[in-house]
């Protein structure tokens, strides 16, 4: 009897154990970036600098 | 949107070498990594040809595929990136890229691989643009300043393109035109004739 007591304590103190986990468990998307952002990756910062160097490509890559 | 691209025009590289100086002067690149190499093709043979090579920052980047940190990411206009902090230096990136692009330092004895190092088109990466932490890691960041990639900008034959792809493109386009309308494509000639 003290055995199935004993193991009923147990049992009782593993399932408290266990519901003090985190629930907030982080599952990561496989395949999508997990660094740090970058500014200049953005869609805006890559449409401000088309321009610019379009027109030095046409300037220095072209033949004279 | 633009796509940024590299393109060398093998009827013009003549093997200078300036691309990979320019590349480990402006970046610092450390002592045994090489964002960029000249490949020779049939070295002292006529007909010899040379090919100027680095990330070719491709569409559907094999690496960032197979990448198990996924530590790469591709900016808006299709520049290939990854971060350092991130990267555990497996080495997969390596085997996957058609290229070989993604190289690696050596930061210990028995070859134990540092995080890996490869061409980020002058673009920095994921730190503050013009920071330290920026240079330190990926080199400088030209792009963001409107400037293309050194390698390309220095070289004399013009051969290395770099920049939007339509324009790289077109220019090599009339390139072409100039020669004589053929793609004169290494092998080209060999394959199909002249006709």
């Amino acid at each position: 009897m003290p055995y199935k007591a004993m193991l009923a304590a147990l049992a009782v103190v593993s399932v408290a154990l266990l519901s003090a986990c985190e629930p907030d468990v982080i599952v990561h998307e496989p395949g999508v970036y997990k660094g740090k952002p970058d500014e200049t990756a953005t869609q805006e910062a890559a449409e401000r600098r088309a321009q610019p160097l379009r027109d030095r490509a046409l300037t220095g890559m072209t033949d004279r | 949107m633009a796509r940024m691209k590299f393109l060398c025009d093998a009827e013009r590289c003549i093997e200078c070498q300036a691309c990979v100086t320019a590349c480990k002067s402006e970046h610092e690149v450390p002592w045994g990594v090489n964002r960029r190499r000249v490949i020779v093709m049939d070295d002292g043979l006529p007909g010899e040809k040379s090919v100027s090579v680095a990330c070719m920052h491709c569409s559907d980047a094999p690496c960032a595929a197979v990448c198990p940190v996924d530590c790469f990411y591709t900016t808006a206009d299709g520049i290939v990136l990854h971060d350092k902090d991130l990267c555990i230096g497996c080495g997969y990136c390596f085997y996957a890229c058609p290229f070989g692009a993604p190289q690696y330092p050596q930061q210990s004895a028995f070859g134990v691989r540092g995080k890996m190092d490869k061409c980020t088109f002058c673009a920095g990466g994921p730190e503050p643009t013009h920071s330290e932490a920026e240079y330190v890691k990926y080199g400088a960041n030209r792009v963001a300043d409107g400037k293309l990639p050194l390698c390309a900008e220095m070289c004399a034959t013009k051969a290395l393109l770099a920049g939007d792809g339509d324009v790289v493109s077109d220019i090599y386009r009339q390139r072409v035109m100039r020669r004589g309308g053929r793609p004169q494509t290494w092998g080209w000639q060999a394959a199909y004739g002249t006709t």
